[in-house]
């Protein structure tokens, strides 16, 4: 592992616990998304012990304020506190599985040991908004806006295709060339046309889902809150919107594939 | 003819080499780990060589799972299944056999268990689906129809976010069945102080406490 001669001996910083990892003999590696250095991956000596005194404030959702010591490979936590939990968050099987997913979508999309402040204050922002009820519309608003804070917006205004602007319609949706392709630049007989290539299968993306997505784009939580999405809406976002992360980290979401079978998996709600 | 020069480009012998790939499968062994304890195995008397070798063949051709609690055993039922002094009444799920060994150590617990080899990990990839959950829920239902002799369910899964899901989730699928469900209390670990403790700990503590006796 590579050193970073930019961090002194030992230091602070604040972080999310995304996951963590069982390694030697009763140590845990952790990967924790810090304000300060983005994605970094940290061991935690004797954390699976029942006496170690920081295990309880390093588990995955938490927030905590982090001492860290440079080690030779791979650095190592000396001192760890709770600055919020998300309690209520880990009270449900859905609680815990949504905000997985949050720390499962920051894992993918953030570069190793880069920090981003927008990204870091929409990953807290979320879990705290998650711990106070909310559910899965969130995580579309934050799906959304991880893909604008790490530059992978698709593109909604025009065809990715032909440039032009796009027109109040049906359209399709590639997630190869990352947004809107009108019909004209679909239809244009070549079944082998760049979109093809890009090894995506175009999307249908209905004119309601279009204005929907770009609202999502362009407001904060509170708005979208009131927007009302029924079920073959929700289900089109859904694929279009999965369908082009899927594509992006060339694998599914894994938590999210866990929440959405929960409700097969189990005979009642929450 | 073949070559003396092992997979790292080094002159190594096959069988020597071979060695030290196999050691190099093991969990927590590195390269030069392997390399070490591959030339202390070459270095050890013949006899201790082959009891090593044949307790590694033995655990594989004998041992197995235990058909009602799923632990590893090498007869089936396994020994505390089998034996008529537990209490038949209650079931202790555990994520892995080593769980099982800690709590007979601990000697608070006379009852019988059942193993699910995990926890559920949505960021893994692990699922029920993945877990030894079927068993559980069929060893129930053949219970209630047949003698109806279990009457608690204590969940003993690790205090941890994968331990908790999987104890929700159990809980949530057992709940039909109407059969008592327990889990271990967490909170505070003996020894521990209550400065170092988080949040978290410190209000299951709380929401735990029971009259002083």
């Amino acid at each position: 592992m590579q050193q970073h001669p930019d961090r002194p001996r030992t230091y602070k910083t604040e972080g999310v616990v995304l996951r963590h990892s069982s390694s030697g003999e009763a140590d845990r590696v952790l990967a924790i998304y810090t304000i300060d250095y983005g994605t970094i991956h940290v061991v935690g000596r004797g954390l699976r012990r029942a006496k170690s005194r920081l295990t309880g404030h390093l588990e995955p959702l938490s927030h905590v304020a982090l001492q860290l010591m440079r080690g030779k490979g791979i650095d190592i936590v000396t001192g760890a506190d709770t600055l919020h939990g998300h309690a209520s968050l880990r009270n449900s099987l859905e609680g815990i599985a949504r905000g997985l997913v949050c720390c499962e979508m920051v894992e993918a999309f953030a570069p190793e040991e880069h920090p981003n402040p927008e990204l870091y204050k929409l990953l807290l922002d979320t879990l705290a908004q998650l711990n106070e009820g909310e559910g899965d519309r969130l995580l579309w608003h934050f799906a959304f806006h991880v893909l604008r804070v790490t530059g992978y917006m698709p593109e909604l205004q025009q065809c990715v295709v032909c440039s032009n602007a796009v027109q109040p319609d049906e359209h399709l949706f590639s997630p190869g060339l990352g947004g809107v392709v009108c019909l004209n630049c679909a239809k244009d007989g070549d079944p082998a046309g760049p979109h093809e290539r890009a090894g995506a299968p175009l999307l249908p993306l209905s004119l309601n889902a279009l204005k929907v997505m770009r609202y999502f784009r362009d407001n904060p939580y509170e708005a979208v809150q009131s927007l009302n999405v029924d079920g073959d809406l929700a289900g089109e976002l859904q694929r279009v919107l999965g369908g082009y992360i899927h594509y992006l980290l060339e694998r599914e979401v894994r938590s999210s594939t866990f929440l959405a079978g929960l409700s097969r998996l189990l005979p009642t709600g929450p | 003819m073949t070559s003396n020069f092992g997979t790292d480009g080094l002159p190594t012998a096959p069988p020597v080499a071979r060695l030290v790939d196999e050691l190099h499968k093991l969990p927590g062994i590195g390269s030069k780990n392997a390399q070490r304890l591959t030339y202390h195995l070459i270095r050890m008397p013949e006899r201790e060589a082959r009891s090593l070798a044949e307790a590694i063949l033995a655990v594989k051709e004998q041992v197995g799972f235990c058909s009602q609690c799923q632990n590893i055993t090498d007869q089936n039922p396994c020994a505390i299944c089998a034996n008529p002094n537990r209490d038949q009444g209650t079931i202790c799920v555990v994520e892995e056999p080593l769980d099982v060994l800690a709590v007979e150590r601990s000697g608070a617990y006379k009852g019988l268990y059942q193993v699910l080899h995990g926890a559920i990990s949505p960021m893994s990839g692990i699922g029920p689906e993945e877990l030894k959950v079927g068993d559980l829920l069929n060893r129930l239902k053949a219970d209630a129809a047949d003698q109806d002799q279990i009457r608690e369910i204590i969940l003993a899964t690790n205090s941890n976010l994968e331990g908790e899901a999987t104890a929700m989730y159990l809980h949530r699928l057992l709940a039909p069945l109407e059969i008592r469900v327990t889990r271990l209390a967490r909170g505070l670990s003996t020894g521990s102080e209550l400065e170092y403790a988080d949040e978290v700990t410190i209000s299951r503590a709380f929401e735990g406490r029971q009259d002083f006796v």
